[in-house]
């Protein structure tokens, strides 16, 4: 199997090799259900063997992924892309996937959910992200759509015996299968004004067919889609609930990977496919973008739970990424890519610190909890502190370099305004990352926490994060090259720099 | 100090010895600076390390002051030995210099900054030997000396200096030091708090001065004497705006440091401090600075006619004010403080019509009586509170130095008492002694002018100030004691380091006037010494003077010449004398605690016309209203409450609300999602 | 040793002045406990003795940077590691070595717990402000920037007093406010760049290059002036600094005073003014600016003369001083400039060890309260002494530091706007308005209290403390001259060409003040 081989989709072998990691993934998945199930296992929490086996299974599927960076397609319409982009979303999710599971082997024993299931729904969703994120053809968005979502409704309410759990995946189904219907809607309509469901071709004939009501209604209604799946206000209103019922570690795995998921299939087809027809969704991305960033960055203010904190704050987080959206320019998409990468490294490793902290049964969750911890696990309190600036934004983290990047692709294109608002929210949340800060290191010690496990799994994670995130913020030439070469790969973005108008007016 | 004429002499024969190129070279002129500061240095490290080491600082502190008048003294003659000698400049490091702007530290000496330094170095030694007896018993010694030879070292920066900004120096620094000596027994509250005033009300003056010298660069384009005055005739139109605000805001500064209305109320509360301070700062040297300072930018002042007459005015104006306050004061040291204001005043009025030597003049010979004054009360005051203290009754500043409880001081205190004589006498003008000479001077030449109203002004005062100092003389010296039969046996002299440098003030009091003898006044063979001698420093003023106002008159405005007057007021001072003698000497005063607060007139005089009530209501009570104001309402209510934490406030209120959206009802989130759906669709498609 | 001398003439020595002390601050959290403050003070010590040579390394005389670099960082952002001195930074990072092992000691009195944390922020801080100083690439002026933010942030919030996470956090919030506005203008500087050059860059003297539009001149302004006017801070955004300095220990007033604000006026001086030359000269600006600077130094002159807080009212006294600062540097003449930066380093001198004091006393007496002092001079003499001397170098008594600094900026304002310079200068009265008052009440007097009649006077640490900066208030008053020199022709050389660049504008249709700034002719004027 030569490394540069064409994919021209020309009969269903090349769907294979296009396919090449997602079929690892779920192979592999199939695979671990069925040994969980004949395994004999030492103790019933014990699910460690599956655990490792997912392991082995992501490192197949980046081998599978390595190996696809050779493979070239002839076309742009394809169903399924192959190009930088998805080679770098691809590792992304992978690695998050994987981090994921790193922090979640304790946890589970913890918390007495060691079913084999967890991980094989971890890939199952895994393979939903790779194929949203890279799919060219709405039919597939949408299927791959409901293959991501049913597996992540499953594990948010995976805390069987937790009623908190159990609410937030109602809720999150609920509202998610709500949602569903605006997708399938605005597709719908979509294709009858395109008359194609593939995003490549649709770059053709929605603009030649002229752009009417409908297509507009369809626009909006994918925007609206996404919006919820992104969580963008107003269609944030599930997150913080399914956020702090959820299992720590598939917190995680929703704030981080499968938000991007959402976003990198939101930006094929607005970027992409709809790029020319940036006038007729400008506003509403705006908008969306602003409400975004504005208002869980209040809302943060006044909460107690630190894991609903962090809710918030990745809501906000989707803000910013709508800004490098709404962009829509090279800058813009690779800013995403690299705020994305940042974004997985540091919030994972955030919430890892939280899941410790919290103790059996996620007791200690409360930022009071954290009091004066600073002092009596300076490690813990450090590394958060560490994550938390680079949530802020702060130099020298990861955080810092990606919002600096986003503010760039944002005056790029002459999004002054939103630019500024980016800043004013950024300072507004840094008031409440302080305060997290300000337990850990400024309030004396109410109830001591005692000796907290760290899993040599989740120390492997955390030494992870903290290295990327301090990488990226300290040394970020070579990930900024490698995310603005995928961009690169994403064919015909629509170049939305235009200089000549001044700042100013914008 | 000896005879003009014989330092005439005396420096043309060194000279002769010197130099025969007839060029002035000064000697040493740096240690006359030097070594007060050196003194200071010691005595600053006695205070701190081995404070009861007295012998040692007795010696320094004196000591240095003597040998700084020796090379003063020398280079006096020297200078004087040549004749019209041109001003030497000596620089010895470059203090500031950016751009254009070059300021050195540098010395001028010529004839008026000899005059200055000869006259301070000599008064200041003779009152720190007189304060080795006045301050013997005093924790403080060492302390008091170190902060009295400081004091010495910035007068001289003062009137050395060759240029404004080092001038200011000296300036802020004799200011400095008076406030630390005020304050000099700084565990009394009321001390501490003179001290405090003295400094901000002259720091209202610096503010002039420091504009003052803003502008002079910004017009010039340098601060050094020497080309300030070279270019000013050039650069400034005569009368122009520029050189008149410049010279007001100078102005400004002197009516501070030489408390002149209406800055001078800071000077009768200095009197707090010990009384050698009240002589040497401010009788004899520092409160003469302004006068020192106009007398030096005389070029300056004499371009502005305008401010010539406001300092003539202030002067006269505030001669006669304090004058007549003087009359009606019972603390025997304020009296002479609004007499050391009334003095000033005399001073401004000279200079401020021209008569720059005249003002010089009677800066000097007022330095030895008004010193001597000082002193004498000094000695009265030790006395008394001897006596009260060890007759165990109330020995407080006020009761001591109040003249009410004094009276018939004369045999207990003799030499004072003889001194305070010759003092007083030259205070008011009697020949042959100092004053008459100086203020004759004065006077004359004010009347020259044609200055009508303010020579009347003068002559009153004259008269005034002949009244004030005899019943001062009386109700110390003359009259039954007033102090308890038990005090009484206490009386005792002054210790002869004090007697013996009342003497020599004395001999001052009694000579200095004649080194410029008028030529009306045929008393001489060589006639106006100083005039003669400080020419070159007026020349140039002069010049313009005579050049746009023309030539002084040659008789007074109601006819008589200098001579004439001179007599005639002289008889006239005599005859107050006399007068006033007469009527009080038999007057019986009640002691302080008995006797009631003057009415009407006097009440008003006794009050000094309710001056300070009036500023502080005024200025500084409102002031400090105004600044309570700003820190409670506007910084902590407005700034900070409203705007700064409000918007915190605000902000975080905000997000309490949206958050109660978050109910965790599915219901209500539908309907967010909903709303949000309609509101997006209906913008998207209207 | 060539080698040491390459080590001077290059970049190498400002290198390690800025990473030393995080290299330091690691090895901290190695020590043991006991070993700390000894580590902290020898690093601290190092830091400083590495520096001093550059005061004479330096080449007097020439305007434009030394000891500069510039290596590439993030390539294709065309962002490098470019840093350098002139003489408006180099006075400034010498007075930050100089304050490091004082602030050090200090602390030794002061910090007894949690001290592995806290030398190692103080450390950082150091890094930041020295980073700061040697910048020449905004991006990396920006990251030094709020590299300082976390450091004080800790100090104050950790080791400060009753109300210190309420002035922790007002501090952090207050000063990020203007940062991160900071931040969107300098993204905005590198996209005018990429505009107009095609290639990446935010390289200092690339951004002098860059021809702001108009329309974006005063905006861009603001946003750089908005961030430094709160660091300064010009009233109305000074509120945060006395509660700041009253809940910060000692040694953090200190720095903070000292250098952090300088931040401020070194922004304005370094990228404010030179960046938008036509903006920073336009009337309404120059209008507000100087507003704000005179009620900084006559309205918070007036709110420091009540104050009972001995530590609030040295605050409102930074702030006041700091006004003065102001004129000059928007005075723009060359000697204006200059005693702005020279007034920046007395400043330093003189509050520092007005703080120092200060924490001095409250070790003694646990309260800044003045009204619990008083007669101090007869209980502790060499105290009082050292606390006269440095109030009268803080009101600019003359031959001592403080007036050399005020004289320069007054008389070099006064060529460009009299009336403004005037009335600051009645600033000189209200200075002996509030702090004789201050000192009256502290030091003469009769002891009252009686925990004050058993004081102990000044230990020979303390001496040994507060004595270097006796020393150089009264040097820096009698012989400026050296620092000043090497200040000069940078300041000169600077006000030189913002004037000019803004005639250049003005010429093309912008609105200015020119009186008095143009004419050459006019005396003063280099």
């Amino acid at each position: 199997m030569s490394a540069a081989m064409q994919i021209d989709f020309s009969n269903y072998l090349d769907y294979f090799w296009a396919l090449l990691p997602e079929a690892v993934l779920s192979a592999g998945a199939l695979a671990l259900l069925v040994y969980d199930g004949f395994a004999k296992r030492r103790s019933p929490e014990d699910s460690s063997g599956v655990a490792v086996g997912s392991l082995v299974v992501i490192a197949l599927a980046v081998a599978a992924n390595v190996w696809l960076m050779g493979a070239r397609e002839a076309t742009d319409t394809g169903l399924i892309a192959i190009d930088g982009f998805r080679i770098f979303t691809n590792f992304l999710f992978l690695g998050g996937a994987a981090l994921t599971i790193l922090i979640s082997f304790d946890y589970t024993v913890r918390e007495g959910i060691g079913e084999g299931e967890f991980y094989a729904l971890l890939l199952f969703a895994l393979v939903g992200m790779m194929l949203l994120a890279n799919a060219r053809d709405l039919i597939l968005i949408f299927v791959s759509f409901e293959l991501m979502s049913v597996a992540v409704y499953a594990l948010v309410g995976f805390k069987r015996h937790d009623p908190r759990s159990a609410e937030a995946a109602l809720k999150y189904f609920l509202l998610g299968a709500f949602s569903s219907a605006f997708l399938v809607y605005g597709m719908a309509m979509l294709f009858g004004a395109g008359s194609t469901t593939n995003l490549g071709l649709m770059r053709q004939t929605l603009p030649a067919a002229g752009v009417g009501v409908v297509a507009i209604m369809g626009i909006g209604l994918l925007a609206i889609g996404f919006g919820f799946k992104v969580s963008a206000v107003p269609f944030h209103v599930w997150t913080p609930d399914a956020y702090q019922g959820a299992p720590t570690p598939i917190t995680a795995f929703l704030a981080a990977a499968i938000k991007g998921a959402a976003f990198a299939a939101f930006i094929r087809i607005f970027v992409v496919a709809l790029g020319d027809l940036h006038v007729y969704w400008e506003q509403l991305i705006w908008w969306l973008a602003a409400l975004t960033m504005i208002i869980p960055n209040l809302i943060a203010l006044v909460q107690d739970n630190v894991k609903r904190l962090l809710a918030y704050s990745s809501i906000a987080h989707a803000g910013y990424l709508l800004v490098a959206l709404i962009a829509a320019n090279e800058s813009g998409v690779a800013s995403f890519l690299f705020y994305l990468a940042a974004y997985i490294a540091m919030i994972v490793g955030a919430f890892a610190i939280i899941l410790v902290l919290a103790g059996k049964g996620d007791r200690r969750q409360r930022i009071s909890d954290y009091a004066g911890i600073g002092y009596s696990h300076p490690w813990a309190a450090g590394l958060l502190s560490l994550f938390l600036v680079s949530l802020a934004g702060l130099p020298p983290t990861a955080g810092f370099v990606g919002k600096f990047y986003i503010l760039r692709a944002a005056i790029e294109s002459g999004y002054l305004n939103l630019a500024i608002i980016l800043a004013l929210t950024t300072v507004v949340s840094y008031w409440y990352y302080l305060r997290v800060i300000v337990a850990m290191y400024m309030k004396p010690e109410v109830e001591p926490l005692g000796r907290v496990v760290w899993g040599r799994a989740l120390r492997a994670a955390l030494v992870v994060c903290a290295i990327i995130t301090l990488y990226m913020g300290i040394l970020p030439s070579w990930p900024l090259l490698k995310a603005q070469q995928s961009v690169q790969g994403l064919r015909e973005v629509a170049e939305n720099v235009d200089p000549d108008t001044p700042l100013a007016h914008r | 100090m000896v005879g003009g004429p014989l330092i005439g002499l005396l420096g043309t024969v060194l000279q002769e010895g010197a130099e025969h190129a007839g060029e002035f070279v000064p000697f040493l002129p740096a240690w006359m600076i030097l070594l007060p500061f050196i003194g200071f240095v010691i005595n600053g490290l006695v205070a701190y390390t081995a404070p009861e080491r007295r012998k040692l600082v007795s010696v320094v502190g004196p000591g240095v002051l003597g040998l700084a008048f020796l090379i003063a003294a020398i280079n006096l003659v020297l200078i004087a030995g040549v004749h019209d000698a041109e001003p030497v400049v000596r620089s010895y490091w470059t203090w500031i210099q950016v751009g254009q702007l070059r300021i050195d530290a540098a010395l001028q000496i010529d004839q008026l900054s000899l005059i200055m330094a000869l006259v301070v170095t000599c008064v200041s030694f003779i009152i720190h030997i007189y304060s080795i007896g006045y301050m013997g018993e005093d924790p403080g010694y060492a302390r008091f000396f170190a902060y009295l030879n400081l004091f010495v070292f910035f007068m001289l920066v003062l009137v050395l200096a060759a240029n404004f900004p080092l001038m200011f120096v000296g300036w802020e620094g004799v200011g400095l030091c008076s406030y630390l000596l005020i304050g000099f027994w700084f565990t009394q509250p009321a001390k501490a708090e003179a001290g405090q005033k003295a400094f901000i009300v002259n720091r209202i003056g610096d503010f002039g001065f420091l504009v003052a010298m803003f502008m002079l660069f910004a017009y010039l384009g340098t601060l050094d004497y020497q080309s300030v005055f070279a270019l000013a005739p050039s650069g400034f139109a005569y009368g122009g705006a520029a050189v008149t605000v410049i010279t007001l805001f100078l102005f400004l500064g002197c009516t501070g440091k030489s408390a002149q209305i209406p800055l001078y109320v800071w000077l009768p509360d200095a009197m707090h401090g010990p009384t050698p301070v009240s002589a040497l700062i401010h009788a004899a040297t520092m409160v003469t600075a302004g006068v020192y300072l106009v007398a030096r930018s005389s070029v300056l002042f004499a371009l502005a006619p305008l401010s010539m007459n406001v300092v003539a005015i202030i002067g006269g104006v505030t001669a006669l004010f304090a004058g007549t306050i003087a009359i009606q004061q019972y603390d025997i040291k304020r009296v002479i403080a609004y007499s050391t204001i009334s003095q000033l005043g005399y001073m401004f009025l000279a200079v401020g019509v021209g008569a720059f030597t005249a003002g010089i003049f009677h800066l000097g010979t007022h330095a030895f009586f008004k010193a001597l004054l000082f002193l004498a009360s000094g000695a009265a005051i030790h006395a008394m509170h001897h006596a009260l203290h060890h007759a165990g009754e109330d020995a407080s500043e006020d009761a001591s130095q109040d003249m009410r409880n004094m009276g018939g001081l004369r045999s207990y205190v003799p030499t004072t008492f003889r001194t305070a004589w010759i003092a007083s006498l030259a205070l008011a003008g009697v020949f042959p002694l100092a004053g008459f000479f100086s203020k004759d001077e004065i006077i004359w030449s004010v009347g020259a002018r044609g200055q009508t109203a303010l020579w009347i002004v003068a002559v009153i005062t004259a008269l005034l100030t002949a009244g004030y100092i005899t019943r001062w003389l009386v109700m110390v010296f003359y009259g039954q004691s007033r102090v308890s039969d038990k005090a009484r046996q206490y009386l005792h002299a002054a210790p002869w380091v004090m007697a013996g440098a009342l003497v020599v003030l004395a001999l001052g009091s009694v000579v200095t006037g004649w080194i410029n003898v008028p030529e009306a006044l045929p008393l001489l063979p060589e006639f106006t010494w100083l005039h003669h001698f400080l020419h070159p420093a007026f020349a140039q003023a002069e010049h313009i003077i005579v050049e746009h106002v023309g030539e002084a008159a040659h008789v007074a405005p109601f006819g008589g010449g200098e001579g004439t007057w001179a007599i005639a007021s002289t008889v006239a001072a005599v005859l107050v004398i006399a007068v006033v003698f007469q009527a009080l000497k038999d007057k019986k005063y009640l002691p302080a605690s008995e006797s009631a607060e003057p009415t009407g007139i006097a009440g008003l005089l006794y009050h000094k016309y309710y001056v300070d009530e009036l500023y502080d209501l005024v200025i500084v009570r409102p002031f400090k209203r105004l600044c309570v104001f700003s820190w409670r309402f506007i910084d902590q209510g407005i700034i900070d409450g409203a705007l700064v934490n409000g918007s915190a406030y605000a902000t975080r209120f905000g997000g309490w609300v949206l958050s109660r959206f978050q109910t965790g009802y599915i219901g209500t989130y539908v309907l967010v999602i909903v709303l949000g759906v309609l509101i997006i669709l209906g913008a998207v498609t209207l | 040793m060539s080698l040491l001398a390459n080590f001077y003439s290059s970049h190498w020595v400002i290198t390690f002045l800025i990473f030393f002390p995080v290299l330091a601050a690691i090895i901290c959290l190695a020590l043991p406990n006991e070993r700390l403050k000894y580590w902290a003070f020898i690093a601290a010590m190092i830091e400083f003795l590495v520096s001093l040579p550059l005061f004479w390394t330096f080449a007097v005389g020439i305007s434009d940077f030394q000891n500069s670099a510039s290596i590439p960082w993030i390539a294709d952002w065309g962002i490098s590691y470019a840093i350098g001195i002139d003489g408006i930074s180099l006075l400034l990072i010498l007075l930050t070595t100089f304050l490091m092992p004082v602030s050090v000691l200090v602390s030794w009195l002061q910090i007894k717990d949690k001290q592995r944390l806290y030398y190692a922020m103080l450390l950082l801080l150091a890094t930041g402000m020295i980073g700061v100083f040697a910048a020449l690439d905004l991006f990396l002026f920006y990251i030094f920037w709020e590299v300082t933010l976390i450091p004080m942030y800790f100090l104050i919030g950790v080791w400060g007093h009753e109300r210190r996470i309420y002035a922790a956090v007002k501090f952090f919030l207050f000063t990020a406010l203007g940062s991160l506005l900071m931040l969107v203008a300098i993204v905005v500087m590198y996209w005018l760049h990429m505009d107009q050059y095609g290639i990446p860059s935010l390289a200092y003297l690339d951004m002098l290059r860059i021809n702001v539009p108009a329309s974006l001149q005063f905006w861009l302004f603001a946003a750089f002036a908005l961030a430094f006017a709160i660091k300064v801070p010009m009233v109305p955004f000074h509120t945060w600094l006395p509660d700041a300095h009253v809940e910060a220990p000692t040694a953090g007033s200190v720095l903070l005073a000292a250098v952090l604000l300088k931040m401020g006026v070194y922004g304005f001086l370094r990228l404010a003014i030179p960046l938008f030359p036509s903006a920073a000269l336009s009337r309404t600006v120059m209008g507000v600016i100087l507003v704000s600077a005179l009620a900084g130094i006559l309205y918070t002159a007036w709110v420091a003369a009540v104050q009972p807080n001995l530590k609030k009212l040295i605050a409102y006294t930074s702030v006041a001083h700091l006004g003065f600062i102001m004129v000059g540097t928007f005075a723009l003449t060359g000697q204006s400039v200059t005693g702005g930066v020279l007034q920046s380093i007395n400043h330093g001198f003189s509050t520092g060890a007005l703080f120092i004091l200060a924490g001095f006393l409250y070790q003694r007496r646990h309260t800044y309260e003045i009204a619990e002092y008083g007669g101090l001079a007869k209980v502790i003499p060499i105290y009082s002494g050292c606390l006269v001397v440095v109030a009268l170098s803080s009101i600019a008594l003359p031959g001592l530091n403080g007036f050399v600094g005020e004289f320069l900026i007054l008389v070099g304002s006064f060529r460009v706007f009299p009336w403004v310079t005037v009335l600051a200068t009645t600033g000189v009265v209200f200075a002996a308005y509030y702090m004789l008052p201050t000192v009256r009440r502290a030091v003469w007097n009769e002891v009252t209290i009686e925990e004050n009649r058993k004081l102990l006077d000044l230990s020979r640490l303390e001496m040994v403390i507060i004595i270097p900066l006796l020393i150089m208030i009264v040097l820096m008053g009698v012989y400026p001259k050296p620092f000043i020199d090497r200040i000069a022709a940078s300041a000169e050389a600077l006000s030189e060409r913002v004037v000019f660049v803004a005639e250049r504008d003005a010429s093309s249709g912008e609105n200015v003040v020119a009186a008095g700034m143009s004419s050459p002719d006019n005396p003063g004027t280099q």
